[in-house]
Parts: structure tokens; C-alpha cells; sequence
């Protein structure tokens, strides 16, 4: 059987389109922004029908904004959504047609077929009051009987935090627990992670509790049990959501977040410490079986793989940044999906949105393919009257493992 | 472009010579009834669809079968299942804090029953070993997908083949056959989306190639029961190519998609023995995206019958989706025992009553389902 599998795969895919190392795919033109390269974007993700979601926002703007470009074609606008005083957090979890956004204190349900927006549960169905989504797995669990996920949720009118499992379709909070320990004050979230692999989720906090500043790493599983606590000996105390994007593992206990003075958060199954690297972190990428911490030591991108103990490795050069960032010569064909029909034209300029370099984020690089992930480029733009307009298009980019 | 099956039927019969009727005229009325009563274990679920239980599983089919004239062949399938498409009937938009905006949609759907016409096809057979078909008809893709839906070994299909072709299509198929049924080809077009003209929102042709080699001569796709048939295998392996243009809403070509899929079967039956594999694939990929789709599959299963009428059955199916970017392995495992209830005085065609357990494992989803079906399978 395994053999005439093989066979039909081999026949099948003799002829594959997949991106190597560096490659760009098609251009998808969906919008005009305001900003800059690098822009107020988040790197895009997909869902299983292949559906992209695009942010725009910033950590510390109110003014998130989602796109949507549909698996066959064509863009939307699909909402501007936000409430909180904190930005844009990054995407929390995709289905087969729908993907989730938490921005500031609240979660966005993201429909692909249709392009249009949601917030998932902004009241307390039982006192009205309104609730703070303060820490959210990016990671929701589908399955044909659950699309769930883990998050810290506090009501305005109270001082409780309560660790919850969230039903992102019915809406429910289910397996409510108060976060503990009980009494705790000054509750900071520096950050959330998420592991399917090993089924565990992240919430790096920190609090004061009789007196002391603890600072900790709370693992729990996809049903919102604690698994166990870490403590996190850090050197420089942290502000909230000090890590940018999310903390992401590598599968083996280990786990890294880039915070946003340049330094690291990491973590393995007993402790955690801050550090700071030879080179300037910012990003991570996870392999099939790694986790490294990206950035650049000069002009060069380069990568430090994490090891189960938390030790950082030395830094070698990753080229497909690189690679990729050399591709972006005007003109450049792209096809302007703003509107029906599709139609090819060319890009006089052409830059990197996102970041400093292409493939290079502190949010987790979404599975495209298994070897490209999604990415936005910069095109034209024209000065608007706070600042420049610009030309945004989707791209996919190959990329290998450092 | 799409094929319009039933203009090329019409076309066919309009130039057939003599439209008066003939000695060859015939009409055979088969069918079957079969009632079944199902449960399904969801462990993960909401309590509210953790153990469901009924009749929903219950089938019936009325087929219509004959020689309408000399060479010429119809086919009617009526197909009646408890499964339902829950259609939506009523929405309204809910403004929960008088903001003037809708944030919620208030709902009610019903249910409505679908698939009640299953194969409507005229046949055209100018020699024994060489037929044409126009209609709606199965495409000849896996080997099972042909069985008789009263032949299968389970209540229904192995699941990998659910997803990799499902249901009928509108299109045309030729059938040739020699010599005894040692080489069996099969070729045809189809609409490619199971839909008439104008319904979807794709536009291309599906083309399906299928060959069986039976080094022992032909025999029957039926998966069960007793069969007269000395011991006979064959190999068979199929081949669709779908391309076809993607127009979005407002009706303008979006992109061009390739869509194969492939697969190679293994049959075998004889002294009451029945034991079919079935490995399958498909890859899909656009002009677009750089994203091609793949998904690959397999399934084995047997069944031996036995002079009690008794029938121990097994089948272990595999699919893994998502396969270029996001893979998702799926299990099934199946087992049951279907028994025959014969009259010895009469030539009339046996009840067989089933009873079958079905597990799936959705293991990149971590999720564990359970299933229990008994059935009575009453011909006429």
C-alpha cells in the first residue's frame, strides 16, 4: 500500500510550483495604507482554505484594521475593530475559513468567505459587565468538536483575573479557574506563547503578591489546566506585553520571546532568564524541529538556534532573507486585486513592508507552505495628508532552515 | 466550457433510426429499503452533541432499468436518505446595545433533503464489449466509488474515497471491455463540480480515465456476500485531471486551477471472500498562489462470508490533507459482522442485517469519535 502511495505522490508532483529559497511568489496589490516602509503591518497568515488575513496596527495605535484575500481571488477591507488602551497583540488561531485577531483587550472573529468581523465575547453574559481579554494563546485548537482556546480574562468592574478556556464559535467561557495565587496585585502580561505539538500555552506574568515581584511562566494545557509554574529570574523588570509578537518553542521545553528593548525572554522546563544576545534579535523562526532566534549582526541576517536548556547557540548567517530582499527590483510585475476584474501591471518601487528584513518577525511565520510563508511588500506611494499612502501587496517567499 | 449531457443524449437519440417501439423494450424495477439505527460517541464535544442516536443513517432507493430500444439503455436512480443540508430560512440582525449597529445575526434553519436523484443516465451499446453513457452517473475514479450501493461490505464507502470524490457528476463515459473482461477501460467527461450548467462558480471540464486488469476475467465491484464467482483479483488504477477557471462574484476569470487526482486498487474475492485496497492522491494547484493542495489516502478491507451467512468484516482507512502546508492525518478503523438472512425455498434475494462499530482518530486534531450503526438491508 505505502509503496502505491508513493507512486501516486511521486506522479502527482512532478510538476510542483512550490517557491525555493528566496523566491518570490505572485504579488496580490490589496490595499493603500498609510505609512512608511517598514509599516504598521503584521506579517499575514492563512487558513486551511487559503484565505490570507492581513493587520494593520501597532502596539501602540488603536486603529487596527483587518484585510482579507479570498482563497480565489479579490480583497476586502473587512473591518476596523479595536477597543483597549494597547495596540494591535497579533493573530491568535485559524480555521478552515476564519482566523482570530486580539488586538488591545479584545478578540476579533475574522470570517474569510465573507470578509467581515466580530468581536467574540466583549460582555460578561451573566453581569453585562465588560471583559479584558489580558492574555490570549495564539493558538486555537480546531477540531469537529471544539474551536477553543486559553486566555486570561478580567471584568472591568473587578480586580480578578480568571485563566478560562474560550469557545471561539459558541462564544463560552467553560473551565474557569481564578488565576492564583489568590490575592495577587499589579498584574502584568509580558507575554502568551502556544504549542500544539507538546499541548502547552505560555502566559509569562508578572505580580505582586505579598509584598514581593514575582515574575513567572504559567505552562497550561489546551483545557486550561496549569501543567506547572516556572519562575523567571529577570534582570530588567518588564513592562506589559514587553515581548513583540508572541514567545514560540521549540518543542523540547524550550521557549524564546524578543522583547522590545532587543533583549530575550527564555524559558526551558524549570526556569527562565532574560538575556541579550551578540546580535540584534528580532525575530524568532520554528522549524519542523528547532527554534531559532533571528536578527541581524551588522548588515547580515543571522540565526542562534535555542537548545532544550534554554542556552542560546552562536549566531550563523541565514542567507534567505537576504535572498529574498535582493528579488525586490523594480519594476515588478503584481496583480492589482483592489478591485475586479484582476489586472497585471508593474510596481516603479518596490520594498520590504514589514520589519527590517523579509521572513524576519518576532510573530510566528505562518505555514504558507511548508517552505514559504507569507509576507507584504511596499509599492508606490503618494503623500497623504498626515503621512505618505502606500501601495501594499501580499507575496508568499522560500525559505530554508539556517 | 461544459458539457451538456443531456443535449448530447437528446442529439444521440434524435438521429438513432426508427423511434416506434420494439420487441427489445423492457422495464426492470429494483430498489431496496434500509432502515438503520445509528449513535455517535463525541467524547470533546458539548455535552449536547456528545451521544447522538437515530434513524438518520436510514436509506431507500428506487432504481428504473431497462431497453427503451434496440442498443438503447436508461438508468434511474431515486435515492432517499435521512441524511439532511440544514438550509437557511429566516436571519435577522440583532442591535444588542441600540448603537444602530447589528451585532449578532438571530438565525433558524431547517432541514431539507438532498441527493434524491442519484444516477439518470441513458446508455448506448452498439456491441458487447463497448458501451456509452450520458447522464449523471458515477465518475469512474476508485474502484468502490462503481460498487452498487447495496454491495458494500459497510454501511457506507471508506471515508478516504468520501474525500477525494464524492457524490455523482453530469458528463459522458465510454466502457470497453476485452476479451472476457481481462481489460477493462473506462473514459469520460464530466462537469467536474456535480452541478448543472451555471452553478458554480468554476468553469473547465473533468476528465476521468480508469483501467482494470483482471487476469482471471471480469467479476463483479460487489464487496459482499455470497458469490458464485471462482477466485478472481484485479488491479485497476484511475486518473482525473480537472482544470478549469476560477471567476469570482463579480464574474470575471480570478484564476486557473489544476486539479489531479490519481489511484491504484487491489481486488480480490472467491469462495466467499471479499478483500479490496485502495491507495489515492491528489494534488491541486493555480496560476496564482504558489500554494499547491495535496492530500494522499489509503484504505484495506475485508470481509469473509461464511456457509452460516455470517460475515466478519474489517477496514482501516488513512488520509492525510493539508499535505503542502498544514498536514492533518486522520484514522478510521472499522469492524463489523453482517448476516444473511436466506430463505432456502425460494429463489428471493437475502436480508442482510449489519451491525458495525466505526472509530475515527483525528490525530493532528487530537479528537476521538465513536460510531455504532445496525442496519437491515431489505431488496425487491
Amino acid at each position: 500500500m505505502r509503496f502505491a502511495v508513493l507512486i501516486i505522490w511521486l506522479g502527482l508532483t512532478a510538476c510542483s510550483p512550490t517557491l525555493d529559497d528566496g523566491d518570490l511568489g505572485n504579488v496580490r496589490y490589496f490595499g493603500l495604507i498609510p505609512g512608511e516602509a517598514p509599516m504598521r503591518l503584521l506579517p499575514p497568515v492563512t487558513d486551511r482554505n487559503g484565505n490570507i488575513y492581513v493587520a494593520y496596527g501597532d502596539r501602540s495605535r488603536s486603529d487596527t484594521e483587518v484585510w482579507v484575500g479570498r482563497h480565489s481571488g479579490g480583497w476586502k477591507s473587512a473591518c476596523k475593530l479595536h477597543r483597549g488602551d494597547f495596540g494591535v497583540h497579533g493573530f491568535v488561531g485559524m480555521s478552515d475559513n476564519d482566523a482570530w485577531l486580539w488586538t488591545g483587550d479584545a478578540i476579533v472573529h475574522v470570517w474569510g468567505d465573507s470578509g467581515t468581523c466580530h468581536e467574540v465575547l466583549d460582555n460578561d453574559p451573566v453581569t453585562g459587565t465588560l471583559l479584558k481579554w489580558k492574555a490570549v494563546a495564539p493558538w486555537v485548537r480546531i477540531s469537529p468538536s471544539r474551536a477553543t482556546t486559553v486566555a486570561i480574562v478580567r471584568a472591568t468592574a473587578e480586580d480578578e483575573n480568571y485563566v478560562v478556556l474560550l469557545d471561539m464559535q459558541r462564544e463560552l467561557m467553560t473551565n474557569l479557574s481564578r488565576l492564583t495565587p489568590v490575592g495577587l496585585t499589579d498584574l502584568k502580561i509580558l507575554g502568551t506563547g502556544a504549542d500544539e505539538r507538546i499541548d502547552e500555552i505560555l502566559f509569562a506574568v508578572s505580580y505582586n503578591w505579598e509584598g514581593q515581584q514575582i515574575h513567572e511562566g504559567l505552562i497550561f494545557d489546551s483545557n486550561a489546566a496549569l501543567k506547572r509554574r516556572v519562575t523567571l529570574d529577570l534582570d530588567v523588570s518588564p513592562d506589559e506585553y514587553a515581548v513583540l509578537g508572541f514567545f514560540q518553542s521549540n518543542g523540547g521545553g524550550a521557549w524564546a520571546g524578543v522583547r522590545d528593548d532587543g533583549g530575550l525572554i527564555l524559558l526551558n522546563e524549570n526556569s527562565g532568564y532574560d538575556t541579550t544576545p551578540e546580535f540584534d534579535a528580532l525575530g524568532l523562526l520554528r522549524t519542523d524541529t528547532s527554534l531559532f532566534v533571528t536578527g541581524l549582526l551588522g548588515s547580515t541576517s543571522v540565526a542562534a538556534k535555542l537548545a532544550n536548556n534554554s542556552g542560546l547557540n552562536g549566531a550563523r548567517e541565514w542567507d534567505s532573507p537576504m535572498k529574498a530582499q535582493s528579488k525586490l527590483q523594480p519594476p515588478m510585475t503584481i496583480y492589482d486585486e483592489r478591485n475586479s476584474p484582476v489586472t497585471k501591471t508593474s510596481w516603479s518601487t518596490v520594498k520590504n513592508a514589514i520589519n527590517v528584513l523579509p521572513l524576519i518577525s518576532p510573530y510566528p511565520l505562518d505555514r504558507y507552505t511548508t517552505q514559504s510563508t507569507g509576507w507584504l511588500l511596499a509599492g508606490p506611494a503618494y503623500a497623504g495628508p498626515a503621512e505618505d499612502i502606500t501601495s501594499v501587496g501580499f507575496v508568499p517567499i522560500g525559505w530554508e532552515s539556517p | 466550457m461544459k458539457i451538456s449531457p443531456m443535449l448530447l443524449t437528446a442529439a444521440f437519440l434524435n438521429i438513432s433510426p426508427g423511434s416506434h417501439a420494439n420487441a427489445a423494450e423492457s422495464l426492470e424495477v429494483t430498489g431496496y429499503v434500509k432502515p438503520a439505527i445509528a449513535s455517535r460517541y463525541l467524547p470533546e464535544a458539548v455535552p449536547a452533541d456528545r451521544l447522538t442516536f437515530g434513524l438518520e443513517e436510514s436509506k431507500a432507493g428506487l432504481r428504473l432499468a431497462g431497453e427503451s430500444h434496440s442498443n438503447w439503455q436508461y438508468h434511474i436512480y431515486l435515492y432517499l436518505t435521512g441524511e439532511s443540508l440544514k438550509v437557511l430560512t429566516h436571519a435577522i440582525g440583532l442591535d444588542t446595545d441600540n448603537d444602530g449597529d447589528t451585532e449578532k445575526v438571530f438565525t433558524r434553519s431547517t432541514s431539507a433533503s438532498r441527493n434524491l436523484l442519484r444516477d439518470a443516465w441513458a446508455g448506448w451499446k452498439p456491441s458487447g464489449n463497448f458501451q456509452m453513457k450520458f447522464g449523471r452517473m458515477a465518475v469512474p475514479f476508485t474502484s468502490q466509488a462503481q460498487a452498487n450501493d447495496t454491495e458494500l461490505m459497510f454501511p457506507d464507502r471508506a471515508s478516504p474515497n468520501a474525500v477525494f470524490l464524492h457524490g455523482r457528476d453530469l458528463g459522458g463515459l465510454a466502457q470497453f471491455d476485452a476479451p472476457a473482461g481481462i481489460i477493462e477501460v473506462q473514459a469520460g467527461l464530466f462537469n467536474g463540480t456535480g452541478q448543472g450548467l451555471g452553478a458554480s462558480t468554476e468553469e473547465g471540464i473533468l476528465y476521468a480515465l480508469r483501467l482494470d486488469f483482471n487476469p482471471r476475467g471480469a467479476f463483479s465491484r460487489g464487496e459482499t456476500g455470497q458469490k458464485k464467482d471462482s477466485f478472481k483479483y484485479g488491479f485497476g488504477a484511475g486518473l482525473i485531471a480537472n482544470p478549469y477557471t476560477l471567476y469570482d462574484s463579480a464574474g470575471y476569470p480570478a484564476t486557473g486551477v489544476i486539479d489531479l487526482r490519481a489511484t491504484t486498487s487491489f481486488r480480490m474475492t472467491g469462495n466467499g471472500f471479499h478483500f479490496l485496497t485502495e491507495a489515492i492522491g491528489r494534488y491541486k494547484t493555480d496560476t496564482m498562489r504558489s500554494r499547491p493542495e495535496a492530500a494522499l489516502g489509503a484504505f484495506g478491507q475485508t470481509g469473509w462470508y461464511m456457509k452460516s451467512g455470517l460475515e466478519p468484516v474489517f477496514r482501516f482507512g488513512w488520509v492525510v490533507e493539508d499535505y503542502t502546508f498544514s498536514p492533518r492525518h486522520i484514522y478510521w478503523g472499522e469492524a463489523g459482522l453482517n448476516l444473511y438472512v436466506h430463505d432456502s425455498y425460494s429463489d428471493q434475494k437475502p436480508i442482510r442485517i449489519g451491525l458495525h462499530y466505526m472509530g475515527e482518530l483525528r490525530f493532528t486534531e487530537r479528537e476521538l469519535g465513536h460510531g455504532a450503526s445496525m442496519q437491515a438491508l431489505v431488496n425487491f
